[in-house]
């Protein structure tokens, strides 16, 4: 066993061991942010990964960003233009921010989200995709300003990120409250309100006056953002997380 | 219901093993190409489909819908033998009280969208925790891809990781160990609306693992 593997792992498994006995986020991040920093990491950020075409916005978890770097980004909308941001929703494993492409001059954006990102003294990153159950994807993200990261210190901070991801959630309750994060959409709400009434699909497009087509894909839709297999599942899914209400 | 499956009460199960192997060929083999599979008559086994594994089958109307398996931690078995790697830091756990949890399924139309939400999946899961517990077994030791810690972490139960998360074969897999309580059980229970027990023993008198050590 080389030395190195013997240093980084213990540093991840210590501090997975310290976060059993967190209680409270501050000082989850203070501790986190400290032990990150011999990975050459300046902060962290745990959050939901923002998806343009569900409308999301992203939800931050846990800010363990320098300078309210969080601030800045959330201010200037950048999770609409950021690569890293893209990248977590194709990408199952974790990756180098550098890994996550854009075309400079296709979308000039791009370039300024990592641009500013590096003023904030994170000109590096790493960012670890977290699939949760019902399709949710979240992201550990960390970064800094460093040269090059080992295989092993990776493989390390890919263990915390998994576990300070749950710990993250179990400390702010989110397991409980995110389910209610709105996720249809306005025709999706509709027709599910409708079909938890007792319509039919055909009545229901008579009533939105709109094709019978377009209510069945309304309900696929839907049905697949609830992780349900059928209407009536997408129903009491959707009340149960708030999504409509009878 | 789930039916527990030992070298004792084998041969009364004999045709829903046999269902079972060709199942897990269905899955593993052709959905998600795992490789150095024994492959026979479009049925899986591999070198741990022997005497000393416990099967837990989901079957409904006479039909296999899920399963598992189980191997004594004393035994060779996959942690030990094919990935000690994942083990690195921690060593792998041996003992009567740990077994190893492997070929966790359910079949194709008992899964929802996401894979392994579903009713069969809940009751493979509440009758292994069950099975774990009436062997009075501490915990399981795990290899899985590394999405499903997530997961299990959002069903109460308290991993602990025994080496480094490893790319191999192009997946990321992670080795855990996991105590089992009666409040591991309850927990994963109210998470799958589960009220009571789901596991059958039919013609089974010994536990497991005493009668293999």
């Amino acid at each position: 066993m080389s030395a190195k593997l013997v240093d980084y792992s213990k540093l991840a498994f210590d501090l997975i061991d310290e976060l059993e006995r967190f209680q409270t986020p501050d000082e989850m991040i203070g501790r986190m942010s400290s032990a990150l920093t011999q990975f050459g990491f300046s902060g962290f950020l745990i959050s939901t990964t923002p998806d343009l075409r569900a409308a999301h916005r992203r939800q931050t978890f846990f800010d363990g960003w320098p300078n309210n770097f969080n601030d800045h980004y959330i201010a200037n909308d950048f999770y609409k233009d950021d690569p890293v941001v893209a990248m977590c929703l194709r990408a199952t494993d974790p990756f180098e921010w550098s890994e996550a492409p854009y075309d400079a001059e296709d979308s000039p954006r791009a370039k300024t989200v990592m641009g500013v990102a590096a003023e904030f003294g994170l000109k590096n990153g790493f960012a670890v995709p977290i699939y949760r159950e019902r399709g949710l994807i979240d992201t550990v993200t960390m970064g800094g300003d460093y040269g090059a990261l080992d295989p092993l210190a990776k493989r390390s901070i890919h263990l915390v990120a998994l576990y300070a991801h749950s710990k993250a959630l179990a400390l702010i309750g989110a397991g409980h409250a995110d389910p209610y994060r709105r996720i249809l959409s306005n025709g999706e709400r509709e027709v599910l309100s409708w079909t938890a009434a007792g319509k039919t699909s055909w009545e229901i497009s008579v009533i939105l006056g709109v094709s019978e087509a377009a209510i069945a894909k309304r309900i696929k839709m839907a049905s697949r953002k609830l992780g349900s297999v059928n209407k009536t599942q997408a129903v009491v899914e959707a009340i149960r997380r708030r999504q409509i209400s009878v | 219901m789930i039916h527990i499956v030992t070298a004792e009460n084998r041969k009364l199960y004999e045709k829903e093993l046999l269902e079972h192997h060709r199942i897990r060929y269905d899955i593993y083999v052709r959905e998600n190409k795992w490789k150095n599979l024994k492959v026979e008559d479009g049925r899986e086994s591999d070198q741990f489909d022997n005497e000393d594994a416990v099967y837990i089958l989901a079957i409904e109307d006479g039909r296999v819908v899920g399963g598992s398996r189980f191997m004594p931690t004393i035994k060779p078995h996959l942690l030990s033998e094919v990935f000690p790697s994942l083990a690195d830091v921690k060593g792998v756990p041996r003992s009567p009280d740990i077994f190893e949890w492997t070929r966790l399924f359910a079949i194709a139309d008992k899964r929802d969208r996401n894979g392994h939400s579903g009713r069969v999946t809940g009751q493979v899961l509440c009758g292994g925790l069950e099975f774990l517990l009436g062997e009075e077994a501490t915990g399981f030791t795990i290899v899985t891809e590394v999405y499903w810690l997530a997961r299990t972490h959002s069903w109460g139960w308290k991993l602990s990781p025994l080496g480094l998360p490893a790319l191999i074969d192009g997946e990321w897999l992670v080795a855990s160990y996991i105590p089992v309580d009666v409040e591991t059980l309850q927990a994963t229970r109210r998470r799958y609306g589960i009220a009571e027990s789901v596991i059958v023993r039919n013609g089974i008198t010994r536990p497991a693992v005493r009668h293999v050590a």
